[in-house]
């Protein structure tokens, strides 16, 4: 690796002053899963690290009935996975905190620093888009708030400022009677890539759907939102034509690479597949059903 | 022939054995006699220091002076080798030496037993360092990293590598070689 | 400018002080500053687990850590799972169940499965293969180890019942 400097603030003011000194060369290490292995191999050239673990906002995870969840930038899986309150009321976020990775990157690994990767077949995006997450960006000028959907803006690239860091995702409290579900194909059972990931967020009024967002990963040079999936959902009954209707449209949004993974016409195949699956899953826990289990197929 | 019965009869004993009690393969030829080793299940006599992390490997080892290599992989499987260039590497400071298949001798296309059976041995030459064409994509496997020195080193030359496979689509330049293993 | 960074931290037991530069992994300061050779590097990313240690009771890759990072923190190597006089269960096991052939994975697959047990004292194969997913081993093959653990988890709760 390239010389480093280091440095662990202690408070976000500290934070926002490091990262105002040294712009675009500073990048925040959490979990540092992503970030020591792109600076190991040369991806990325940035000579000033921020830990920003040591700042106490930064791993909190906040639950309010009222204002909903609150997780800190750099709060790492296995914590997020072993709230009960995450368990209880996000259990599509669940799915994926405790699939991340083996057991030792879980223990580091971190639900914003998967944001801020911006990985095309990120696991955690397509389920915080669902959610309707907003990112809690801090910089200079304080704090701005962005969609999770706008944050990735190409292969690795976000939408962060050169003086701005992730200091929180907030996740809005779940309707009523809804329900949320992440799956993802890979080729084995741990340990692997998304060859497609679908993340959704589905509300029931009565036997009708009310609301539902639709994200997939790995089709697409980002994370995809794909609100033609919910629209082709939302003031009809749920009815197996209508999911149906809805993974062709998450099929039809997808714009697939070929690569060693899979085939562009495979993975467009596969998100039909998977966005059904998902949402039948949800439905289910949107009437109140458990649903636990493997959430990839292979 | 003798020879050839001898074993028959004994996989026939075995076998009658084997009826009796039901617990053994028809064709698992048993010892009529208890040896010391063959039959038992000693632990092995290295054990005690891999499962304490006392055993020392290639690695693990430091001698003073020593100098420390890295290895250039291809980041391309099935790639033409156009041109390496090593100058930027060996002008860097504390680069003891740079080595590609160009510095080792031509060994000519005859076909050798090299203790695993028959081989081609302009094969195994390319297995070594590659020359004309890398044949695989290579996994990042270190050795040590003590000499960040070299790492950087042989990063230089894979920027250059990489540049030119923007340039020529087709012919993918790279380099290929082996590293120090960590497999004792 | 370029300046060492002077870091405190528990390692097996004992409060240790050491020098390292902010680039260096954990990894790396642990067997090149510390000698801590047990602890080894196969993939350098992450995937092959080799070079798990426990950090504040979590399993971590070392190499997907900074060295500066543990600064106060307590770390356990595969050094420290033995006591001074005789091997951890887990380790007997591992050499009586012939988990072990080359032994690069041994260390790594040692620290987690410990880490499993204390938490989990009686884990189903699955926990155990779930728990494990992020070590690989090349020669002994999965089996062995995973009975080994298991062997290991009943001799320890027969030690404690």
């Amino acid at each position: 690796m390239h010389w480093i400097d280091y440095a662990a603030p202690q408070s976000l003011d500290e934070a926002v002053a490091l990262f105002r000194k040294h712009g675009a060369d500073a990048r925040a290490l959490a979990g540092g899963t992503d970030l020591l292995v792109q600076l190991e191999d040369g991806r990325r050239r940035n000579g000033f690290v921020i830990d920003i673990k040591k700042i106490p906002q930064l791993t909190a995870i906040d639950w309010d009935p009222v204002k909903g969840l609150t997780l800190g930038a750099a709060a790492p899986c296995y914590q997020i996975a072993a709230n009960a309150d995450v368990q209880e009321h996000y259990p599509g976020l669940h799915d994926v905190v405790e699939m991340i990775g083996g057991t030792p990157i879980q223990g580091r690994a971190s639900v914003g620093g998967n944001l801020c990767n911006a990985s095309p077949s990120a696991d955690s995006i397509p389920v915080l888009i669902a959610y309707g997450a907003i990112a809690h960006i801090v910089g200079p000028d304080g704090v701005r708030h962005l969609p999770v959907e706008e944050f990735c803006v190409a292969p690795g690239k976000n939408a962060l400022g050169e003086d701005e860091f992730l200091a929180a995702l907030h996740l809005p409290p779940p309707d009523p009677h809804s329900g949320a579900r992440y799956v993802r194909f890979i080729p084995r059972n741990e340990m692997d890539i998304a060859v497609v990931g679908v993340g959704v967020n589905v509300t029931l009024d009565g036997d009708k759907v009310s609301a539902a967002r639709v994200a997939l990963s790995a089709v697409a040079p980002t994370p995809l939102f794909v609100p033609a999936a919910g629209a082709a959902l939302v003031g009809h009954p749920v009815s197996d034509e209508t999911i149906a209707k809805a993974a062709q449209a998450a099929a039809d949004a997808a714009t697939p690479i070929d690569d060693m993974r899979g085939t562009a016409k495979y993975r467009k195949h596969l998100c039909g597949v998977m966005t059904r699956r998902a949402l039948e899953a949800a439905v289910k826990r949107a009437r109140g059903e458990k649903v636990s289990g493997p959430v990839h197929d292979v | 022939m003798s020879t050839t019965a001898a074993p028959t009869d004994k996989t026939k004993a075995a076998s009658n054995g084997a009826g009796s009690n039901g617990n053994f393969e028809h064709n698992m030829v048993l010892a009529k006699e208890r040896y010391n080793i063959v039959g038992t299940r000693p632990v092995r006599h290295d054990g005690a220091d891999k499962v304490t992390g006392r055993a020392l490997y290639g690695a693990d080892i430091k001698l003073s002076g020593m100098l420390e290599g890295a290895v250039l992989r291809s980041p391309h499987a099935h790639a033409r080798i156009v041109s390496i260039d090593t100058s930027e590497a060996e002008a860097m400071e504390g680069v003891y030496a740079v080595v590609t298949a160009a510095d080792m001798p031509e060994s000519g296309d005859k076909i050798v037993d090299i203790g695993e059976g028959d081989t081609r041995l302009s094969y195994v030459r390319g297995n070594v360092l590659a020359h004309d064409k890398v044949r695989y994509c290579g996994p990042r496997h270190r050795g040590g990293r003590r000499c960040q020195h070299a790492r950087r080193a042989a990063g230089l030359r894979k920027d250059q590598g990489r540049l030119r496979a923007a340039q020529s689509r087709d012919h993918h330049p790279g380099c290929h070689g082996r590293r120090r293993a960590c497999h004792p | 400018m370029q300046k060492k960074v002077s870091v405190q931290a528990t390692i097996n037991g004992e409060s240790q002080q050491f020098l390292c530069e902010p680039r260096q992994s954990l990894l790396e300061v642990l067997r090149d500053e510390l000698d801590l050779t047990g602890v080894k590097e196969g993939c350098g990313d992450g995937n092959c687990g080799a070079c798990t240690v426990e950090l504040d009771g979590r399993l971590v890759c070392s190499c997907l850590v900074l060295g500066v990072e543990v600064d106060g923190s307590s770390l356990t190597t595969v050094e420290g799972v033995a006591n001074r006089h005789e091997l951890h269960p887990l380790q007997q096991c591992f050499l009586e169940d012939a988990a072990l052939q080359c032994g690069i994975c041994t260390p790594g697959f040692l620290v987690a499965a410990k880490n499993l047990l204390e938490k989990n004292p009686n884990p189903s194969e699955h926990e155990i293969r779930l728990h494990l997913a992020n070590n690989l081993c090349r020669c002994t093959g999965y089996d062995k180890i995973v009975r080994a653990v298991q062997h290991a988890a009943e001799r320890l709760n027969s030690v404690s019942a």
